[in-house]
């Protein structure tokens, strides 16, 4: 009998144009809504990566010719020199700034290069595994978005619906807190890197 | 109430991931854990760097950016 968990290994490495057009349109619509929420830089965040994502699929863009292992091992120590200044320095500062975009750049460019896929398609249960996933995080995107904008008219609305936003906030502004949720995303974007490992 | 109900929501989300979570490990033939569905959904380049960018866009927002919207 087929262990279940091991037939993603081979399941997904198909290109899916639909699948891969459904992936575009995510940080398109989040761009979006930081538009309306009047923030240009979190909108470029999302909206020039969503562009060259488009050019890559249209095949405009050339293909990394070297792998990124070298850069792959340097993001670890790379990741501490960058938690440390998130923890140690005022929050909001230009240097929490350029820690993070340094990181996150560092690690999209890791990121980048694209293993060679596999013919077959996903297994039923990859896909409605999947398909609960993507439900719970869907729910969370939308009530997130909708206390955002329930908030919106006044700080009586905020209160009454408050964003994660609003609530993690007063735990940012504390040492412990800010400790913990810089371990947190530098420990997540390193989590993550290693499992799209090519 | 209406504060309650909405941060119960949100304590509710992975509570629910937690309850996913051990759903799989109890009966891997009938869903897999996020880590399965994450290690398959990676291999594709747009769900790696769409996932990578909502990090790096969590970073932003929580330690440099305006994270709270002031009231009008």
């Amino acid at each position: 009998m087929t262990d279940p968990r091991s037939e993603q290994a081979v399941a997904v490495r198909a290109r899916r144009p639909w699948s891969d057009a459904l992936w575009l349109a995510v940080p398109v619509l989040a761009g979006l809504v930081q538009l309306i929420r009047g923030e240009a830089f979190d909108a470029v965040v999302f909206l020039v990566p969503a562009l060259l994502l488009a050019a890559d699929s249209a095949g405009a863009l050339p293909r990394p010719r070297r792998s990124r292992a070298q850069l792959r091992r340097l993001l670890p120590a790379a990741a501490v020199g960058a938690g440390t200044v998130l923890a140690v320095t005022p929050r909001h500062g230009l240097a929490d700034g350029a820690a993070v975009v340094l990181l996150g750049v560092a690690v999209l460019v890791a990121a980048w290069p694209d293993p060679p896929r596999a013919a077959s398609g996903p297994s039923p249960l990859l896909r409605r595994s999947g398909a609960v996933w993507a439900a719970l995080a869907v729910g969370t995107a939308l009530w997130e978005l909708a206390a955002f904008l329930l908030g919106l008219p006044s700080a009586a609305a905020t209160f009454a619906h408050p964003a994660i936003s609003d609530l993690l906030d007063p735990v940012a502004d504390t040492v412990l807190g800010r400790v913990a949720l810089v371990a947190a995303w530098t420990l997540a974007g390193l989590a993550l890197l290693r499992r799209s490992r090519p | 109430m209406t504060r309650a109900v909405t941060i119960a929501v949100f304590v509710a989300f992975p509570l629910l991931a937690v309850a996913l979570t051990v759903v799989a490990h109890r009966l891997p033939e009938r869903l897999l854990g996020l880590g399965a569905v994450l290690d398959a959904a990676l291999a594709s380049r747009p769900a790696r760097i769409v996932v990578l960018l909502f990090w790096l866009w969590l970073g932003w927002h929580f330690f440099v950016g305006d994270t709270v919207t002031p009231a009008p």
